[in-house]
């Protein structure tokens, strides 16, 4: 019998498989699997501007086969994902529904998970961050500087370090942007009026290598960063999955969609369908750990458990976001080098009794002018040109808020009938949380437009857009059905461990992932020593 | 409607579009590229205004100011944002859509010029739209 079983090649799988297998634990890992073997060869390893005049099939990978890179519509959840990156989505629509008009879903069958599109900021918690978790920051620190080391992290010891903490494993950041440049310059002059205002501003700590690291190479600055993994050096699960794979005690198993769980006196089953011929096949092991993504483990645990029409929480990061024209860049030539990550980073948090507000800069190119254009209300031709004037100076903000539960937060699971089973979501935040999210917004773009950003518009894509879902099965010390224990396991069970995001709630305006792969690391190692 | 007449006007949109966004003739794989994608993503769909345009080119710039205003998503205006996703995305005319190395004071002066335009365009253009939607 296998020691454990992991369910997931995302972020949270790789990393809790990682202490188990190094420890010489025998680990399978389950997995649907879906990978682009369409685009990814297509895309040279050339700078953007570069292939824009010179790539004849450019076409292929920039607007899709079916032209699925092509948006119409209006703004939605997962609209930013381009051609090469569209396998991460696929096939979840038919395999994994969702029933919700208050909340868009963006779920994963892809081999790396929803960290194959991840915009690679980390963020690790502070004790504030880490309210309701079972371990503060010093506890889950050694974790950090592991999971760091794994997958490679720059990043820079500016005003942000009160925020995030050191990393001994953090190389140097990545060269900024030319707009980048002009607001870190701008915020060097106001920096003491802004931080009394509760405003702090630094480089985006980031998962992509500056240097060559575990065989994956120093950031190249093509700028194309939304279509290609170049030189493997931003991070995506699938990097680990592969270090995995050179371990005899490792199986990777793919083309399988996890349905149950089922414990016995030795440990547990696990049941899962082929994705070819629809077999069904079971797994034994000592352990199962589940990291197949919040909505994803909550349908697993709540189908093994019989709990359908029984609602969880569901918490995810309110998300809104505004283009800006950067006036510092007036006059200034935009170097060409670049990446297509979030430039810079800024927490905002005026008190202490108040939650922080984070924020991230882009420089906007690299998704090419015909998505900006459908946003414009005139006429086309003269949008073209507006949009070409104005893109040497013009950057995205994005807003992500806290996210505390409530009764009006809940996904519960509807039996299929014919088909799969259904997750039927509603999330309805309160007005109060709603104007509060407007408030601070308001007031982080002030502070913004004191660096010379102006924003154009406010734009809310949806509740869900963030694509941050966490806290269906929250950490409890005192026990209770649907939660888990300080070492992760389910309550109610032996031998089922939870590594991914279901297990935070409240939830930071931080970015999960990092802290996600970081506790993972902690559950694997404390299985580990369990199955040891 | 035959199959072969279908082509050609998209065929002629194509052309008509392309000389509006960029102010030449497109290339033939663009032409087959939107035939294309029109079956795709439109099902081959036609409406009023999407007609008038092809058959009087003069007035598409008004016409589609007024639809921007009045129907962002209209047939018109996806059918132009894809011959101009279509040409972005070739070498030849992505210099069109590229953007140049800097912003300067004198362009924001043009930008304010060109929205200016596109203001009064779309003045001159609502009415238009509104006109060929009750006359259909």
């Amino acid at each position: 019998m296998t020691d454990a079983i992991v369910v997931g090649s995302g972020a949270a799988g790789v990393n809790a498989a990682w202490p188990l297998v190094e420890r010489g634990l025998s680990v399978t890992m389950l997995d649907y699997g879906n990978e682009d073997t369409v685009y990814a060869p297509l895309v040279p390893d050339r700078p953007w501007s570069e292939l824009r005049r010179g790539d004849e099939g450019q076409a292929r990978y920039f607007l899709g086969d079916r032209f699925e890179g092509v948006p119409f519509g209006e703004v939605r959840v997962g609209a930013q994902l381009t051609p090469p990156r569209m396998f991460i989505t696929a096939d979840t629509e038919e395999l994994t529904p969702v029933a919700s008009d208050t909340f868009g879903v963006s779920e994963s069958l892809a081999k790396g998970g929803l960290a194959s599109g991840w915009g690679a900021g980390v963020f690790p918690f502070d004790d504030d961050d880490l309210t309701g978790a079972p371990f503060s920051r010093g506890e889950i620190d050694p974790h950090y500087e592991a999971v760091a080391e794994r997958i490679g992290v720059s990043g820079a010891r500016d005003d942000l370090l009160p925020f995030l903490g050191d990393c001994e494993a953090m190389m140097p950041p990545l060269e900024l942007d030319s707009a980048a440049e002009a607001v870190l310059e701008r915020y060097g002059s106001r920096r003491e009026q802004l931080n009394r205002a509760g405003f702090h501003l630094g480089r985006t700590r980031l998962a992509a290598c500056s240097r060559a690291h575990r065989g994956r190479d120093a950031h190249p600055y093509l700028d194309m960063d939304f279509w290609s993994d170049a030189g493997r050096s931003v991070y995506r699960p699938r990097w680990t999955l592969d270090e995995l794979r050179e371990f005899d005690n490792f199986r990777y198993l793919d083309r399988r969609l996890v349905l149950t769980f089922r414990e016995d006196g030795e440990g547990a089953e696990v049941a899962c369908r082929l994705a070819d011929g629809g077999e069904r096949e079971t797994h034994r092991a000592r352990a199962v750990v589940l990291a197949a993504g919040t909505l994803g483990t909550a349908r697993i645990v709540l189908r093994s458990l019989d709990r359908y029409d029984r609602p969880l929480p569901v918490l995810c990061n309110p998300y809104t976001y505004a283009p800006v024209v950067n006036l510092g860049m007036v006059g200034r030539k935009a170097r060409d080098r670049r990446h297509s990550l979030a430039q810079l980073t800024a927490v905002y948090r005026p008190n202490p009794d108040e939650p922080a507000v984070v924020a991230q800069y882009y420089s906007y190119r690299s998704l090419l002018t015909y998505k900006l254009m459908k946003e414009s209300p005139l006429g086309y031709k003269a949008t073209l040109s507006i949009m070409r004037l104005l893109t040497p100076i013009f950057g995205v903000l994005g807003m992500h808020h806290q996210d505390v539960s409530s009764p009006a937060k809940t996904c519960t699971l509807r039996r299929g009938g014919d088909g799969p089973d259904k997750l039927a979501i509603e999330y309805r935040p309160s007005d109060g949380e709603e104007r509060r999210h407007a408030a601070a917004e308001t007031a982080v773009l002030a502070c913004f437009r004191k660096l010379g950003c102006r924003a154009l518009k406010r734009i809310r894509p949806g509740h869900g857009s963030s694509i941050h879902y966490a806290g269906t099965l929250p950490y409890r010390a005192e026990g209770g059905e649907l939660t888990t224990d300080a070492a992760s396991r389910l309550h109610g069970t032996r031998a089922v461990h939870v590594a991914d995001g279901s297990v935070f709630s409240p939830l930071s305006a931080k970015g999960l992932t990092f802290t996600i792969m970081a506790n993972a690391d902690r559950v694997g190692a404390l299985l580990a020593d369990e199955l040891g | 409607m035959t199959e072969v007449r279908r082509d050609a006007e998209l065929e002629r949109e194509a052309e008509v579009i392309t000389r509006y966004l960029v102010g030449e003739a497109p290339g033939r794989g663009h032409v087959v590229s939107y035939v294309s994608a029109n079956s795709v993503l439109f099902a081959d769909a036609d409406d009023a205004l999407t007609a008038f345009c092809r058959r009087r080119p003069f007035w598409l710039p008004l016409v589609d100011s007024g639809a921007g205003f009045l129907d962002n998503a209209c047939l018109l205006r996806r059918k132009i944002l894809l011959m101009a996703a279509i040409l972005e995305a070739s070498t030849r005319f992505a210099p069109h859509f590229l953007p140049g190395e800097s912003t300067t004071r004198l362009d924001l002066v043009r930008v304010g010029v060109t929205g200016a335009v596109a203001a009064l365009r779309t003045l001159l253009g609502v009415p238009l739209v509104l006109t060929l939607r009750r006359s259909r």
